[in-house]
């Protein structure tokens, strides 16, 4: 490879290679009654969807929409899963349920909420929130249910009142665990959000984008919805991950 | 070049031709690279040590006794210099010789009896016979009954009986300990100390171990060997001839072991 | 054995609350919504499609498809861990590729499997494939990558061969990474299976399900919804089994 002059990361080899035979495909005519989008075609649709702004519409909708039912279902979350991995009682009355709940696949959820909420917004924010919901409260339960016997006996013998203990002990001994139901959520609010904009189709979203170019049979459009739902998705991952890193300093 | 060819056969030679030298460790240099710098851990090493003999190795932390002893063992390779081991040079492990690591490092998925029968894996002993030399040396280390115990179920003493059981398996020539005995609370340092010292009394090895505890290198030793730190050389190699069985509380013991002492604070000035 | 009990009944009380609630609400009419029936409704349901054999071709239709799916998936996924994990040229030639494919939902891929793939059962059984791919590959990978050098070393003391080392250490030490990893890739099939029948499926419990939702029959989606749950259940417990008793000795200590 150096010999060549060109100095070519054996991971871009499958990529490049990826990328040409998609190329070639793409000019060597059809495949499946679907006429493949040349590369060139989809960079410049994605250019004139950057211009046109309804990228930015598409992209800002969707993670409006993310954000919103994440911080619904991730509250709804925290607050759930303190209640049921603080108290007994609780844990025995509401567990059973909420695991029953959490066995439904995401998706069976959708043809539910079309049916309560409709088409729009509700539906898709309600989908957005459970899925958010359900890891960050199972982790949430089980980390505040798995601090250790020691930490819990340091804040007796410290004196520590029950709220204070709560909140100097358990809390900061579950956030790990809680972190990483966040972190759960947010990736499973953002395939929900775009399983619900792909099947609950209405307004702009990066899943409508995508629907809307296989009804045109635009792969160049469906191609450019995939990537930057990929990036995004990434980018929320990303975003999270600095969020726990400033927040678990203390564990090294 | 015939002259060349010549010359290391005449040195090879001479290297099998040494009597009872169980491993000859010969101007042996270990560096290793931190942040793209060479950071020399051994420097020079030479010891000779004869077929039988009881090494005691001590030396502050990081002053690279382990690295010596995995270069002993073959798990590590010299920059320069080279290792003998029963007179062949060591290129790599081998069933000649047992390790024993300071984390027991049992493997957590198998059983007592199966991580002492793991050793003679590689000489294709059938799986039936492995079973029955793995409860022997179970038995031997004073594990019967715990045969199908997993490690997470055993002490810590235990599971570094059986970490010795399974060095043991193989009847290596050679020993080599690192501090195996460094994790464990000190009355069952104590037992296990008085039980190397049976096993070695019954079926006699070279055996080299390394230990910052200077009571249990006088306690062991023919030769305690100590280690300078930065880069590890051998700062002085002290005989031991107290009588065995030692008794811990002997004039002779007490003297030695204070001697060894002043030569480690000496050290950290 | 009473006290048991007792927690089973206290687990029972929401549901049971709830869902008479529901059906005294719905009997009374205390919503206008014609739509949201009551639980008793639910039921006549389920047990008029089970008599039919409907509810059951359903069930085997999309039992079916993530089977097929999640052993190609699932085995390419392995296969794909398992050589990179142990060779790092294959690590370096497809894991950053895998790594960037990985972060896009399969959901989103959907849409570009039907204009490449069509309706038919091709469609389904690329999308479920997957779906299993990825998280038994990346389990698989880790799983293999991050074997503790220190049992690694044990193996070469004993003088292990490079396929002794594999077999009896790197083995058994991912083994359950590698089991949790085809517990997700089994779980996310499921996920994507509905929603690959709701797109596009004359068959199957999502398409059952995106049927009830036309005709504006909530009783048949709900259906749907225990249906999916419980065979996920069924899935997640039959895996779980499967990954104790292949790491025992994780639990131990
Ligand atoms: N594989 C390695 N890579 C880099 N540095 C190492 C490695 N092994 C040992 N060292 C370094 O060599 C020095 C000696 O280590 P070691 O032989 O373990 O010391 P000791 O056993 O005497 O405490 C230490 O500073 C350690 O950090
Ligand atoms: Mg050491």
């Amino acid at each position: 490879m150096q010999s060549k002059g060109i100095y070519l990361p054996r991971g871009l080899l499958l990529p490049v290679a990826i990328l040409l035979a998609w190329e070639v495909a793409a000019h060597a005519g059809r495949s499946g009654g679907v006429l493949i989008a040349p590369l060139e075609q989809i960079a410049s649709t994605a250019f004139t969807l950057a211009a046109g702004g309804t990228m930015a519409v598409d992209v800002a909708a969707t993670i409006a929409r993310v954000m919103s039912g994440f911080v619904l279902g991730a509250v709804a979350g925290l607050l759930f899963g303190s209640v049921i991995g603080t108290s007994r009682a609780a844990d025995w009355l509401a567990s059973p349920t909420f695991n029953a709940v959490r066995q439904v696949p995401l998706t069976g959820w959708i043809p539910v909420a079309a049916l309560l909420f409709g088409i729009g917004e509700g539906a898709k924010l309600s989908l957005i929130a459970l899925a958010a919901f359900c890891p960050v409260a199972l982790n949430t339960a089980e980390g505040l249910a798995g601090v250790s016997q020691s930490y819990r006996e340091l804040g007796r013998s410290l004196n520590f009142s029950g709220v204070t203990s709560w909140w100097r002990i358990l809390l900061p001994a579950a956030t790990p665990q809680i972190f990483t139901g966040l972190k759960h959520g947010i990736a499973f609010a953002w395939i929900a959000a775009i399983a619900a904009e792909l099947l609950l189709t209405s307004g702009p979203g990066l899943g409508s984008m995508i629907e809307g170019g296989t009804a045109l049979f635009r792969l160049d459009i469906v191609m450019v919805g995939v990537c930057l739902i990929g990036a995004f998705g990434y980018a929320m991952a990303v975003a999270m991950e600095r969020v726990e890193a400033r927040f678990l300093r203390w564990r090294n | 070049m015939n002259v060349r060819i010549d010359d290391r056969l005449l040195k090879n030679d001479s290297e099998v031709r040494r009597v009872g030298v169980a491993i000859s460790v010969d101007h042996v240099s270990r560096a290793f690279d931190i942040n793209g710098r060479p950071l020399a851990v051994l420097h020079d090493i030479s010891l000779d040590i004869t077929a039988g003999e009881f090494v005691v190795i001590v030396g502050a932390s990081g002053c690279g006794k382990s690295t010596l002893l995995r270069l002993i063992a073959g798990l590590d390779m010299p920059n320069a210099g080279a290792v003998f081991v029963g007179g062949s040079k060591v290129v790599g492990p081998g069933l000649d010789r047992g390790i024993v690591f300071q984390d027991h490092r049992l493997l957590p998925w198998l059983t007592a009896e199966e991580n002492v029968a793991a050793a003679l894996i590689a000489r294709g002993v059938p799986k039936a016979e492995r079973l029955d030399v793995a409860r022997r040396y179970l038995a031997l280390v004073g594990l019967t009954g715990f045969e199908t115990a997993y490690p997470s179920q055993l002490s810590g003493g235990m599971a570094q009986r059986a970490a010795i059981g399974r060095a043991l398996a193989n009847d290596p020539d050679v020993l080599l300990l690192d501090e195996p005995l460094g994790a464990l609370d000190a009355l069952t340092r104590l037992k296990l100390q008085n039980e190397i010292v049976r096993l070695s009394a019954k079926n006699p090895k070279t055996i080299v171990l390394v230990t910052h505890d200077i009571e249990e290198a006088v306690f062991f030793a023919d030769r305690i060997v100590v280690m300078d730190a930065k880069p590890g050389r051998i700062r002085r190699i002290i005989p031991v001839d107290l009588p065995r069985p030692r008794d811990r509380s002997s004039p002779g013991f007490v003297a030695l072991r204070s001697a060894v002492l002043d030569e480690f604070i000496d050290e950290t000035h | 054995m009473a006290r048991a009990l007792s927690i089973v009944g206290i687990g029972a009380l929401l549901p049971v609350v709830g869902l008479s609630f529901w059906e005294i609400a719905a009997r009374a009419q205390w919503t206008q919504s014609q739509i949201l029936v009551p639980p008793s409704a639910v039921f006549a349901t389920i047990v008029e499609f089970w008599q039919s054999g409907e509810l059951l071709s359903d069930i085997v239709a999309s039992t079916c498809r993530v089977l097929i799916g999640f052993l190609l998936g699932g085995s390419l996924g392995f296969v794909f861990g398992i050589t990179a994990g142990l060779d790092r040229r294959v690590e370096a030639i497809f894991a950053p590729t895998f790594h960037v494919l990985r972060q896009i939902p399969v959901i989103a891929w959907l849409p570009l499997l039907v204009l490449l793939a069509g309706f038919g059962e091709g469609f389904k059984i690329l999308t479920i494939s997957i779906a299993a791919f990825f998280p038994i590959g990346l389990n698989t990978l880790d799983g293999v990558k991050n074997v503790s050098s220190k049992y690694i070393e044990v193996g070469r003391a004993l003088c292990f061969s490079r396929r002794q080392i594999i077999a009896r250490i790197i083995w058994p030490a991912a083994l359950p990474a590698i089991m949790n990893g085809a517990r997700l890739s089994l779980s996310r099939s499921w996920m994507l299976v509905v929603a690959a029948e709701l797109v596009a499926s004359t068959t199957g419990i999502g398409h059952r399900m995106d049927w009830g939702r036309q005709l504006f029959q909530i009783d048949v989606v709900f259906m749907g919804v225990l249906v999916t749950g419980c065979m996920g259940l069924l899935i997640d417990v039959a895996v779980r089994g499967l990954a104790r008793r292949a790491s025992r000795w994780t639990e131990q200590a």
